[in-house]
């Protein structure tokens, strides 16, 4: 990217602001609540603001949302950067402990938003691409590591890797309990187990 | 002739019962946030003011229209336990039927529970009912293992209902077709195969 100059920047600045409002307001409220009005109000800037930077609110709402995929994907990819790195020099449980916690590291409100993405993108087509590359991205992730660690079919075991994170999240959205994690980073360690056919011990 | 208040209410409880599916329906196109008085009572073909004779608020109408769902998985899935205890289904068409209740048979009623999954933080009333549901997978998945020899099928079963849950949100994302059923059961068997070496992974 070259580099902006000021001006643009600013602008860019407070367009940034305006979707975290976003993204606030859709964690509060739901897709359907999103409003200029609203979000002008949680970004606290000028009601004229919104619709400045966006024509409609489903391009606001679609923004929203790839702004979201744009951190997955930066998440990710220094996921993968990192894991270069460790591969060689961590225990298999100890990589795996990491990865559960990158990928469960976004706020639970993130999480919730990306959800309603996801449930909102069969009826919102400005979604569908978003919430794709979204999936996509972690799955890729996953499928790259436990390949590396020589899973037998990578693809189908990055899905179950982030098909257990994503169950998990969403029943604890529900209804949280004490033991989540616990259950979620023995699930993933045996993710891996049935995945790399070979049993796992625990470092500690 | 007397008056049959038995047929009166039943007749009530049908218009209640059609507003109910109404809500449904009307959470699936337009999620939580388009459940109004008005758009479900358009929905149901009724007058506008029916909704609320029956339901006092809007929150209430949606509680109620997702305590429905999980009335309707506990009854499929005590009638799945039924068949298994008495050895009508086997094993593996068990862990099928399993799967096709969370979430092949119903897409619709998938999507609209988790619409209540991701609401019952804002909407208090539909902790309860979706309390219910999550019961209702939890002991289903754990009859199952333990009908195929899984320790600690309490636990383990949450780690199942996970993986379901987390395939059937994937395919509400993105649907890959046929591969998404065929990677689920892949992925349950590996999975089963490896608790049935392990039993729980090793502390």
């Amino acid at each position: 990217m070259s580099r902006p100059r000021t001006h643009y920047l600013r602008g860019e600045a407070r367009r940034a602001l305006v979707l975290d409002a976003a993204v606030e307001v859709i964690a509060d409220h739901g897709l359907e609540g999103v409003t200029h009005r609203a979000v002008a109000r949680a970004a606290e800037v000028p009601l004229s603001t919104t619709s400045y930077f966006f024509g409609s609110l489903d391009e606001l709402v679609g923004a929203a949302v790839t702004r979201i995929a744009d951190g997955v994907l930066a998440d990710v990819d220094s996921l993968l950067t990192d894991a270069a790195g460790m591969a060689a020099t961590s225990s298999i449980d100890g990589y795996i402990d990491r990865f559960v916690d990158i990928i469960t590291a976004p706020r639970a409100r993130q999480i919730l938003v990306q959800f309603e993405a996801y449930l909102g993108s069969t009826r919102r087509v400005e979604l569908v691409e978003p919430v794709q590359r979204i999936v996509q991205a972690y799955e890729s992730a996953a499928t790259t590591v436990l390949g590396a660690l020589g899973a037998t079919d990578p693809e189908r075991a990055g899905r179950h890797l982030v098909a257990v994170l994503d169950g998990f999240a969403i029943n604890r959205l529900a209804h949280p309990r004490p033991d989540d994690h616990e259950l979620l980073r023995e699930a993933v360690q045996l993710v891996a187990a049935a995945h790399l056919g070979v049993p796992l011990t625990r470092a500690s | 002739m007397p008056v049959r208040p038995q047929s009166h209410y039943a007749r009530g409880h049908a218009r209640r019962a059609k507003v109910l599916e109404a809500t449904i329906e009307v959470i699936a196109e337009r999620g939580i946030e388009g459940v109004t008085h008005r758009s479900v009572a358009a929905r149901a073909e009724v007058p506008s003011s029916t909704p609320s004779y029956f339901f006092t608020s809007i929150d209430e109408l949606i509680g109620a229209a997702i305590t429905t769902i999980a009335e309707q998985v506990v009854t499929a899935v005590d009638e799945l336990i039924t068949a298994a205890t008495a050895g009508v289904v086997d094993e593996d068409e068990f862990a099928d039927q399993l799967v096709e209740l969370m979430s092949d048979a119903r897409p619709q009623l998938v999507r609209v529970q988790f619409e209540a999954y991701l609401a019952s933080e804002r909407r208090p009333d539909l902790q309860a009912p979706v309390q219910e549901i999550m019961r209702g997978f939890d002991a289903a998945t754990a009859q199952a293992l333990r009908a195929v020899g899984v320790v600690d099928a309490d636990l383990v079963a949450r780690q199942f209902v996970a993986v379901i849950d987390g395939f059937a949100l994937h395919r509400i994302a993105w649907s890959r077709g046929e591969e998404d059923r065929a990677a689920l059961t892949a992925v349950l068997r590996r999975l089963l195969d490896s608790y049935r070496g392990e039993g729980r992974a090793p502390a």
